[in-house]
């Protein structure tokens, strides 16, 4: 991994210097303000209390992170292919696998500034209530295992298909499958099929365990199943990422 | 003239049951109305169940009666009437048919989105009469739950947008600019010491 | 020394063969030219060397390394200018190089970006980002990239692509210089039979999924016919005919005759003239015969 600072290092610039990194956390800022601005505008919302606007914004943080990380991990080889910049690349000496970690990073480096734009608005939320703390540290650490989960099968898809469009069509819609079954009512989800889908689906489990810490003040101890669901995922999305980027297609 | 006077004091007795007659009508209502609130502490965002009961105490039947609520804010120096569109859903029911004597009995949910002190009355219109009879009203207090500070929210929602545009355009122009001045300088400083 | 052998190499994509049992050899010190129409598999080619694309069949080995296997290894002493190559718009032309030498192994200096920059024609203290740039600068710097690592074989796909004349010029000159200082190994893949003509030493023509012709580009070879000026010293009896096999007459104008020579090495018909005591002072090959010769063998490859 001789190469790999000087590859992330190129995929963190790119994230700040091009217009389109740059449009997509000023439009997400846009959006967290806009959803704060309803929890004291709205006389639904304005009822919650502060560890539930908090829940509630840690879940659309999350949402806006997990888009940001399927557009650009569909982007990663996809649209690298498109623009012809691909096979520049892997004549050099780095291997393909190196590329591939190497934009996983350049995900979570993402993620990471997703993070601290959003604390400001957690910290307004909820400094006056409970469990803020852990609220921020259980949203790191789901957000940053759900980012590689969510990024890095969309990178394998990216680097074993053809076309930018059909990565990003299959990426979004991976993307909303998972987020549909939050949608449905809580008797839905309490059912045994809404239970069985809430255990299998990370993005529900992240979101379950953020409830459990934030609003019901749950310890580590409840958490461990649904880590353990997470980091499970986890090391399934980087292992077919490495077996997808071992022949990517040119 | 004692005949004079006992057709006086006939006539004045016939008036004054006529009066009492009409008094009595006036003063003692044929429909008793009540309401009761729920027990117990009422804060915000609770969904309690206020009881009212509608009696016909009169001789004939009632037809057509129609009950609705009425909500009030008492709080010292700012009373004034409360829309109950986001309170309840169910604003008036009505009755088709109270016969002497029957009592019906209305629940009242209400959601309750502010904290203060309030008050909350019935009040039943028959279309026979002109006169609508209002329950007594009956006072709550909701106590306040801890939410989002909401001055806050503001500065942060404009500025933080706001600031991420300024940043972005400042890194990039520093990226350019300042990369410019230093490798220019080298540059020139090179290209100078070909042409010697 | 043989620095790139391949023996019967075979790729298919979705069924259809690109290359069936392709065999060819590049020496150390060859300016080798490989040709061949469209779609004829030329890339496919170049994409297995390099290792990024694997054979169906066959053996390759590059600098005694399989690029299937050690492409890593391999891809740190070789460099290659794909045809449709691409840049990072947002980056100038010195970061450019510098990132693409981090990869490398190097670290450029300022000095050193300079220098590869003046040296295809483009100026150092331009800071525009590379995504306004023409497209014959960017050619330039596409060049000038797969030049960074002193690479012991390089691979072009159609390096002129987009230069004017001036600028292809400049760069058969540069690439002349570092095949002949350097003894780099270059291997050109292109359409345009002047480059071949001006640099290359050996050839290879591919066509309907097999080399059709492989060897020096000043061969005589069957259907190749080369035009010559040649200078008489007297002009007025020129014969009609020479009667030398393999020569003739084309055009004749006060004491130049340009004539073609097919099948027959132009050094030995030239050597028959003088024989037959023509009074020739100069001879100018106008033409190597490489065009006549694409067109033979590729039509060849037809039938």
């Amino acid at each position: 991994m001789r190469y790999f600072k000087t590859l992330v290092g190129k995929e963190c610039i790119e994230e700040i210097i091009s217009s389109r990194g740059a449009a997509l956390y000023i439009v997400g800022c846009g959006v967290l303000s806009v959803f704060s601005l309803l929890l004291v505008s709205n006389t639904e919302l304005s009822l919650l209390d502060n560890a539930q606007a908090v829940y509630m914004m840690s879940a659309i943080i999350i949402a806006l992170a997990l888009l940001i990380a399927v557009i650009r991990g569909s982007d990663g080889f996809a649209g690298e292919r498109e623009r012809e910049t691909l096979e520049t690349l892997l004549i050099t000496p780095v291997s393909s696998n190196e590329v591939a970690i190497a934009k996983l990073m350049g995900l979570i480096f993402s993620w990471l500034i997703v993070f601290v734009l959003s604390i400001p608005y957690l910290w307004t939320l909820g400094s006056t209530g409970q469990n803020l703390i852990s609220a921020i540290i259980y949203l790191f650490v789901a957000g940053t295992l759900l980012v590689v989960i969510f990024g890095g099968f969309t990178l394998a898809l990216s680097a074993r298909m053809k076309t930018l469009k059909g990565t990003l069509s299959i990426g979004l819609s991976a993307f909303l499958l998972s987020g549909s079954p939050i949608l449905l009512g809580p008797s839905l989800r309490q059912s045994t099929v809404g239970r069985f889908v809430d255990l299998i689906n990370p993005f529900s489990n992240a979101l379950n365990m953020l409830d459990s810490v934030v609003v019901d003040s749950l310890g580590v101890l409840f958490q461990i199943i649904p880590l353990a669901i997470l980091v499970f995922y986890t090391i399934a999305a980087i292992w077919v990422l490495s077996m997808a980027a071992k022949r990517v297609e040119l | 003239m004692k005949k004079y006077v006992a057709l006086c004091i006939g006539f004045m007795m016939a008036m004054l049951f006529v009066v009492a007659g009409n008094s009595h009508a006036e003063g003692t209502p044929f429909i008793q109305v009540s309401i009761q609130a729920p027990t117990g502490a009422l804060k915000m965002g609770d969904r309690p169940v206020f009881k009212g009961v509608v009696k016909n105490t009169g001789q004939r039947n009632l037809q057509g009666l129609v009950v609705y609520l009425s909500l009030v804010s008492l709080k010292p120096g700012h009373e004034h009437p409360v829309d109950l569109e986001d309170w309840s859903a169910q604003k008036a029911v009505r009755i088709d048919q109270l016969v002497s004597g029957e009592t019906n009995r209305q629940d009242w949910p209400m959601r309750l989105i502010q904290a203060g002190r309030f008050g909350v009355a019935l009040t039943i219109v028959d279309p026979l009469e002109n006169r609508p009879i209002v329950s007594d009203l009956v006072s709550f207090k909701i106590q306040p739950k801890p939410t989002v500070a909401s001055g806050r929210i503001l500065p942060v929602a404009i500025g933080e947008p706001l600031l991420l545009l300024i940043f972005f355009g400042l890194f990039h122009w520093i990226h350019t600019r300042s990369r410019r001045l230093i490798k220019d300088v080298q540059i020139q400083e090179l290209l100078h010491e070909r042409k010697l | 020394m043989k620095v790139v052998e391949i023996k019967s190499l075979k790729k298919s994509f979705a069924g259809k063969m690109v290359l069936g049992s392709t065999s060819m050899t590049v020496y150390h010190g060859d300016i080798y030219g490989f040709l061949g129409p469209n779609g004829s598999g030329k890339t496919t080619t170049l994409r297995v060397l390099l290792g990024i694309l694997y054979p169906d069949g066959g053996k390759v080995a590059v600098l005694n390394m399989d690029p299937s296997l050690d492409g890593e290894r391999l891809r740190q002493r070789i460099n290659v200018l794909p045809e449709s190559h691409g840049f990072y718009g947002w980056m100038q032309a010195g970061e450019y190089l510098r990132f693409f030498g981090q990869l490398y192994g190097l670290q450029l200096t300022t000095a050193d970006c300079c220098n590869h920059l003046e040296q295809v024609g483009l100026d150092p203290a331009d800071r525009r980002p590379i995504r306004t740039f023409s497209r014959g600068m960017k050619q330039r710097l596409g060049i000038v990239r797969s030049l960074l690592n002193d690479p012991e074989i390089l691979f072009l796909d159609e390096p002129t692509n987009g230069l004017d004349p001036k600028g292809r010029r400049e760069i058969h000159d540069l690439l002349l210089k570092f095949n002949r200082e350097k003894e780099m190994t270059i291997m050109i893949s292109t359409h345009i039979l002047d480059d071949v003509e001006r640099l290359c030493n050996r050839i290879a023509i591919l066509h309907n999924s097999k080399i059709q012709y492989e060897g020096s580009l000043f061969a005589p070879v069957v259907g190749k016919s080369i035009r010559y000026r040649l200078h008489l010293a007297d002009g007025k009896n020129i014969p009609t005919t020479w009667n030398v096999p393999g020569i003739s007459c084309q055009e004749k104008k006060g004491q130049w005759v340009t004539c073609e020579i097919k099948g027959i090495h132009p050094d030995k018909a030239l050597s028959l003239l003088v024989q037959k005591e023509i009074p020739i002072t100069e001879a100018i090959q106008v033409n190597s015969g490489l065009e006549s010769m694409y067109l033979n063998f590729t039509a060849q490859g037809k039938e």
